[in-house]
Formats: C-alpha cells, sequence, structure tokens
C-alpha cells in the first residue's frame, strides 16, 4: 500500500478546510494548521485542500516545486485567468486577476499570498462581514502594494479574496472586508 | 488521490462544495452554483443540507439534525442515522449547546446560537425571485443588477389587499445591503435570528444546484415598508394576552397549534430542545 503523507491526505485536508472555513468567516482571525501541514508550507495545504482537475491554478512566482505543482491536478492558467493564485507577498503583484462578472461574482480569484509571518509586522485595521466591531490583522513580510491593489481590484460584489499564510498558520481577508489603513 | 473514507462523498464533491462555501462567505447572500451530487434520499428531501453537513463535519463534531423544531421527526431521524454511519467519530446530539454543528429543515433553534457552532440549511427554493419570475437566466440578470423591483410590487400587492406581506416563512431579506435571499422557510420568528448572528449560516439547495451564506456579524434585513414595518407572528389569544406553552409555560418562544379532538387547540413551543431544556430535561436518563 502507497502511504500518503500530509497535506495530500483527505482526513488532513477536512480539518485545513474546516480551519480555513472559520477563518475565512472570521477575517482577520489566524487559524494554526502545523499538525496538517506535513512539514510543507501551509499555503500549499490550503491549495491541496481546494483544488483538482476542475480548477485552474497559476504559481505566479514559482513558489512551488514542479511535483507538488502536478500532485494540486489543477489546469494551469495564466495569472489574470486562474481561480487559484499563489503569490509572494513580499513582491507587488505584476498582473490583473481575474474578478468575476456581475453574472458570475463567485469567479473571481482567490489569491494565496505566502507572507514571513502571521502576527507581527505591520497591523490593518479590518471591518465588514465576520467582524463584530473591529478586528486587526498584522501580517510581516507584505509589499504595501497589495493592498493598494486589492482596493483597485475589489467593487462589491466583484473582487478577489485573500488568504494570507506563514509557515503554519493561514488568516482570510475576503473582497467585502474593509481594509481601514495602517494603525500604531 | 486516496479516496474519502469519511462523509460519503467524493474528493471531487467534497472540494467543489468547499470552493463553493468560500465563494458563497464571500460573496454574502449570492447563490453559488455548484453540481449538487446523487444522495442515498430524494432531492427534496434534504440534500443539499446534507452535502454542506458531509463536507464540513470532522469527527469529535457533534451533530444536531432538526426538522421543524423536532429531534425525533423522520426526516430528521433519517438524516442524522445517515450522517452518522457515513462519519466515524461524528456524534449524534439533541441538545443545541451541545452541538458543533447544527442541520436544520424550517427553523433556527431559540437558544441564541454560540461562536464555534454551525448552521446548515435544506433549502427547497433559493430563490426569492421565483415567486414574481420563473425563468432562472432572467432572475440571474434581476440578481446581478440588483432588480428587486418586481419582488417589491408583489410584497406591496400583499399590503394592499391583506394590509400586510402575506408570506409566513421564507420571508425575503437583504444581505450585506445588497443580494436579497430566501432564509428557506424559516417562520419570520427566526429571521430577526440571522442579523449580526455569532455563527455562520450555510444554505444549500441540492435540487437546485444552489449554495449560498450569510457570515457571521452581517446586516440580514426582512425587506419591509416604512409605513408597514417587519413583524414577527405575536401568538395572541382572543384577549390579546401572548399565548405560553402548555408544557412549559414559556411566553417568548416560537408556537405549535395542535388542533384537539372535539374542538380547541393546545399550544406548545415548536423547538422541542427549548422545551426540555426549560423544564430541566425531565426525560433525560
Amino acid at each position: 500500500m502507497i502511504a500518503i503523507d500530509h497535506p495530500w491526505r483527505s482526513d488532513g485536508q477536512r480539518q485545513v478546510f474546516r480551519r480555513l472555513l472559520a477563518a475565512w468567516a472570521e477575517p482577520g482571525s489566524v487559524a494554526d494548521i502545523a499538525p496538517w501541514c506535513g512539514g510543507a508550507h501551509a499555503s500549499l495545504a490550503v491549495l491541496a485542500c481546494l483544488c483538482d482537475a476542475a480548477t485552474s491554478f497559476c504559481d505566479a512566482d514559482q513558489l512551488l516545486s514542479p511535483t507538488d505543482r502536478s500532485r494540486l491536478a489543477a489546469r494551469p492558467a495564466p495569472a489574470g485567468e486562474a481561480a487559484f493564485i499563489l503569490a509572494d507577498a513580499a513582491r507587488p503583484p505584476a498582473w490583473v486577476p481575474e474578478r468575476g462578472s456581475l453574472l458570475a461574482p463567485e469567479r473571481g480569484a482567490t489569491i494565496v499570498l505566502r507572507c514571513q509571518s502571521l502576527g507581527e509586522g505591520a497591523v490593518v485595521a479590518l471591518r465588514g462581514p465576520g467582524i463584530a466591531e473591529r478586528a486587526a490583522l498584522a501580517v510581516s513580510g507584505l509589499h504595501p502594494a497589495w493592498w493598494t491593489a486589492r482596493a483597485c481590484w475589489c467593487a462589491y460584489p466583484l473582487g478577489v479574496d485573500f488568504v494570507f499564510c506563514d509557515a503554519t498558520r493561514l488568516a482570510c481577508v475576503p473582497r467585502t472586508t474593509t481594509v481601514g489603513g495602517e494603525e500604531s | 488521490m486516496a479516496a474519502d473514507d469519511f462523509g460519503f462523498l467524493d474528493a471531487y464533491a467534497v472540494r467543489e462544495i468547499r470552493r463553493a462555501l468560500l465563494k458563497a462567505l464571500a460573496v454574502p447572500g449570492y447563490q453559488v452554483p455548484y453540481a449538487s451530487r446523487e444522495m442515498p434520499i430524494a432531492r427534496g428531501f434534504g440534500t443539499g443540507g446534507l452535502q454542506l453537513s458531509l463536507s464540513v463535519l470532522l469527527p469529535g463534531d457533534r451533530i444536531k439534525v432538526i426538522d421543524q423544531g423536532a429531534d425525533d421527526s423522520v426526516n430528521a431521524v433519517n438524516l442524522r442515522r445517515f450522517i452518522v454511519a457515513a462519519c466515524p467519530g461524528v456524534q449524534p446530539v439533541t441538545r443545541t449547546a451541545e452541538a458543533t454543528v447544527i442541520q436544520t429543515r424550517h427553523r433556527i433553534p431559540e437558544r441564541p446560537l454560540m461562536p464555534g457552532q454551525l448552521m446548515i440549511y435544506q433549502v427547497p427554493y433559493p430563490d426569492p425571485l421565483q415567486i414574481v419570475e420563473p425563468r432562472e437566466a432572467e432572475r440571474r440578470r434581476m440578481h446581478a443588477e440588483g432588480d428587486y423591483a418586481r419582488l417589491w410590487v408583489k410584497l406591496y400587492e400583499d399590503v394592499v389587499r391583506f394590509r400586510e406581506v402575506a408570506l409566513s416563512n421564507r420571508y425575503p431579506a437583504r444581505v450585506h445591503g445588497r443580494y436579497i435571499i430566501d432564509p428557506s422557510p424559516i417562520p419570520r420568528w427566526d429571521l430577526p435570528k440571522l442579523h449580526r448572528s455569532a455563527v455562520p449560516h450555510l444554505f444549500g439547495a441540492g435540487r437546485e444546484k444552489k449554495i449560498y451564506a450569510v457570515p457571521p456579524h452581517t446586516a440580514v434585513e426582512p425587506l419591509a415598508f416604512a409605513d408597514v414595518p417587519f413583524e414577527v407572528e405575536r401568538f395572541r389569544d382572543e384577549q390579546g394576552r401572548r399565548r405560553r406553552c402548555a408544557r412549559c409555560q414559556a411566553d417568548d418562544t416560537y408556537l405549535d397549534q395542535i388542533p384537539l379532538p372535539g374542538g380547541g387547540s393546545r399550544w406548545q413551543c415548536n423547538d422541542q430542545d427549548a422545551c426540555d431544556e426549560r423544564l430541566g430535561y425531565p426525560d433525560a436518563r
């Protein structure tokens, strides 16, 4: 029998998704998924629980090994067309993602951003659905151009959804969230 | 890829539902289309809610399944049995406070939901515009453009004819100021519970192949006119007093009217667990 390790095991992917769902429903909250990453980066565990041959994927900054990319099984696509984009948070985006259409806003891309660390670095205030009053999210190693680009890309209900991942944790900022500038 | 031996659904189905759920939460109230799978129960009997539950459950979860407010009606019992058989390690419960996932048909529990819980709805008709427009393509356009004029006209006609909006359940509500949802056939009584709720509400319409959601802390406003406000059921008797549950004496719950032989009727809590909890769980072993 062939042994399959995390993050490719379906039981681990279930665990990752449930934490992703909770973090997505409450923007800014940080979820630890280390036990189901199997030593891989959390961003790969997130992609592994969502991607398959029915969707498209762009590894914008060539962060994955060819083996991992092929195991995701998602159709390769340019950044402007992919449903899922993996990118390095330290570099500013050099592309414009799919934002969906009024008839199909769900086609707006999910952008998984690999950052240095969550809970450290510049703090942004978040407001919107999923947040009682205000939430704060600290991401270190994030190029500020991402927030400006996001402001251009998101015009509700069109837009893109961010998943920030450091080595073992994730936090989400879906398109409904208002990012209220940096806080000291 | 390893076969998914937990949760009945195959890996492709689970991933598609996961993707749809995330986008449904990102665009609150928008109906995300998905390829609803064949389930071992007939479409229209809760397959949408069932697919959502099977996609999110984990070993160690405690699931409560209700049909109306009851844990022991045929639909709830069958769904619960199937879920527990398909998801080893998931424990069936009836107490709202103990549940981590609540799958429901037609009610939201009376007990306030707590952060960490998930509400999953079985939805027969996901589109509030269905009562005014039979063509789905046209309804999609209307949602896309926020064109809800005909729905407002229908509500207005009700007010003219009956002096109130003649919808006892499935009362349309606007989510996050944009999309109007059919909150599934919950009574009006339950609609305010969706407004700025502490938990995510996930709606699955299996036959109609749609998934939509209301995230926590999100505005859900019932459609109403400035001079004809939205009202919940009042449960007044002939003297104008609020009726009480004949069993637990509660006067702040949604009541069922049970006709008695020989005329007259008895009023009782619809939410069985809330009624039992107030009585201190008299039948608990």
